[in-house]
């Protein structure tokens, strides 16, 4: 496993994989550095390597390079490319006609005031890299909206990349969605914290166990397939034209999943990691 | 299981006995979040997480 933190989730691997007799071997990716052509001379990396950096650039880079010596990552680094970047995972998606929120893509203030009046009022506007729900914000009307695109515009590159999206009308809570291999093993609602409107756990959401729907399994395998073979949590909405997928994590937490549905989510993981690496 | 009062409220925290480098923890008392840091001389220490960066997340 290769990792740059031990959040909860790596901490719940390794206890499965010493519950499961599973030897699980451990590569710090603070402590790495190799020669790009000559990586094998430097650390002596497993077949196969359950990715879960928290950083995305360190993931996808270190991922491509493993990859270029044959090691069998999960998820891959195509899969972290793409569901790391908002705007590639909407690509990713539509064309799989995924239902997803109706989106915009601007690169000025004033072209992303005029996508913006024709999603109408309140939007909300997400920066294409990032996660936990940072920088999500509501755009309730054209003056708030200015501000907000005025305020990223003097920030690095990549938040002036404005991904724009209409606000959808659902109950104070979204699901997530487990997808290991080909299999939806636990789903979960996360419910809105007492401050904010954002679902995310890392804000404060709360998670209650889901059934898994025949609808919510079907979108959510469609989803995941269109990125790949691999372990995704699809976050999906209630909204009056039926289930919207709205974003698909690739190194999905699941901290709070695990006690709120009883499923062993690391112990599924291992499984199916164990499962690759014999293909 | 080492015991650890919370560089933030002083609150009693324990560590696992196999908590690695980089390993996050949080103090039961306040919440606040701490990476173990091992040093081979003086062991065990905590340091404050630090603010969470732009390309962070799942």
């Amino acid at each position: 496993m290769l990792y740059d933190h031990i959040r909860p989730e790596e901490r719940l691997l390794i206890n499965a994989a010493k519950r499961k007799g599973i030897e699980l071997e451990l590569y710090n990716a603070e402590d790495i550095f190799f020669e790009a052509s000559e990586i094998e001379h430097i650390q002596n990396f497993q077949d196969t390597v359950l990715q879960r950096c928290i950083s995305y650039f360190r993931s996808i880079n270190l991922s491509a390079l493993l990859e270029n010596k044959g090691i069998n990552m999960i998820n891959s680094s195509k899969i972290a490319s793409l569901c790391g970047n908002k705007l590639l995972a909407t690509i990713t998606l539509e064309k799989e006609k995924i239902p997803t929120p109706k989106t915009f893509i601007a690169f000025t203030i004033e072209s992303a005031l005029n996508a913006l009046s024709k999603i109408g009022y309140p939007a909300v506007i997400k920066p294409i890299i990032g996660s936990w729900g940072r920088l999500v914000a509501p755009l309730k009307d054209p003056e708030s909206a200015r501000a907000i695109l005025e305020d990223r515009d003097c920030m690095f590159p990549v938040y002036q990349v404005y991904y724009l999206q209409e606000m959808i009308e659902r109950p104070s809570r979204d699901m997530r969605c487990f997808i290991i291999g080909d299999k939806a093993v636990a789903a979960i609602y996360r419910y809105s914290g007492p401050d904010d409107w954002r679902t995310n756990t890392a804000r404060g959401g709360r998670v209650e166990d889901c059934k898994i729907t025949t609808e919510i399994e079907d979108i959510s395998i469609k989803a995941a397939k269109a990125f790949g073979d691999g372990i995704f949590g699809v976050d999906l909405m209630e909204s009056p034209r039926g289930l919207l997928v709205h974003e698909v994590n690739y190194t999905t937490e699941f901290r709070n999943s695990v006690p709120a549905t009883g499923i062993d989510i690391p112990g599924l993981i291992l499984d199916y990691a164990i499962r690759r690496s014999k293909k | 299981m080492t015991k650890f009062n919370c560089p933030e409220c002083s609150g009693e925290m324990e560590v696992p006995d196999d908590a690695m480098e980089g390993e996050i923890v949080s103090c039961p008392d306040c919440g606040e979040e701490f990476e173990v840091n091992v040093d081979e001389k003086k062991g065990k220490e905590l340091k404050k997480m630090v603010a969470e960066r732009e390309d962070w997340g799942e």
